[in-house]
């Protein structure tokens, strides 16, 4: 094997070495307590979440509800205003609109 | 507090069976974490996530492996999880670079902090871990609970759900693996 060869190979080897060289990191002693603060926080975060989900059901709600009435209103309108028409017909030619049938004819 | 007192801490909620948890893993679930991220203050993060996750799903534990088994997958499932995440961000990072809209993202490497690693070691440490990255998940995985942790092969195959003539093959390859990306990456300084 030639030199530079040689020279690779314990290069090579002593990189993959170095994994037995690192020692062993302690953690830090407020570790627990960080966990205690990152659950709260996490706890308020989702609690946080609930409550603006129930602002969104809430508000889809009172804006359905209002749609309906809005639309049941128009439909109400509607027919009132067919129902004037109707009788304002039948005072102009004579006609009693609510008794007034094909066999008085 | 042996195993299966402690699990029942844990399961009936009590203060003091986190606190045993945290005591008894934190230092191998921290020293994982730096097998996978060799930046201190991420590996750090992600003990602090890995014991959230512990305390979450500890309901979800059967006791089919020792509480020590659950701790080391769920820890490695964890960095697992951060990896592929950083995987994806890199690629955004890196489309979002060719459209000129970011800095291509560093390299974890290029942040290297294992206060593990002596001042003397420290360069030729980087290069190992910037080439551990390279690894395929399941090859790292194997390599880091041997080589880093001292875990035995029966252990890595109770963590890794795999059969031990598969974790022996896993290391092999990585070893394998890291001496070809190694030897290619020493060619190239010679030139």
């Amino acid at each position: 094997m030639d030199k530079p060869r040689q020279n690779i190979e314990a290069e090579v080897e002593r990189t993959l070495g170095t994994v037995d060289d690192i020692q062993r990191v302690e953690s830090n002693p407020y570790l627990y307590t960080r966990i205690q603060e990152r659950m709260r926080q996490q706890e308020s975060v989702a609690v946080a979440g609930t409550v603006s989900s129930w602002r969104v059901i809430l508000a889809t709600l009172l804006f359905v509800v209002n749609i309906a009435s809005a639309y049941f209103y128009y439909q109400k309108s509607v027919q009132a205003n067919q129902a004037v028409g109707i009788e304002a017909i039948a005072s102009e030619y004579g006609l009693d609109a609510a008794e007034s049938t094909w066999e008085n004819y | 507090m042996n195993d299966q007192n402690l699990l029942t801490a844990l399961q009936t909620g009590s203060e003091q069976g986190y606190k045993e948890l945290v005591d008894t893993y934190q230092e191998k679930v921290l020293n994982i974490c730096l097998g996978y991220f060799p930046v201190y203050q991420d590996a750090e993060d992600l003990t602090q996530e890995v014991f959230v996750k512990l305390f979450e799903t500890i309901d979800n534990f059967r006791g089919e492996a020792s509480l020590g088994t659950w701790v080391y997958r769920v820890t490695v499932n964890k960095c697992l999880e951060k990896l592929r995440y950083r995987k994806r961000s890199k690629r955004m990072a890196f489309f979002q670079s060719l459209i000129g809209l970011e800095e291509h993202a560093s390299h974890v490497a290029s942040n290297f902090d294992h206060p593990g690693v002596t001042l003397e070691n420290k360069e030729r440490t980087k290069i190992l871990y910037q080439h551990i990255e390279r690894l395929a998940e399941k090859q790292r995985t194997a390599f880091i609970l041997s080589r880093m942790e001292g875990l035995s092969y029966q252990e890595i195959a109770a963590v890794m759900q795999v059969s031990l003539s598969s974790v022996e093959s896993l290391l092999f390859r990585a070893k394998q693996n890291l001496k070809k990306s190694l030897r290619f990456y020493y060619e190239k300084q010679l030139i």
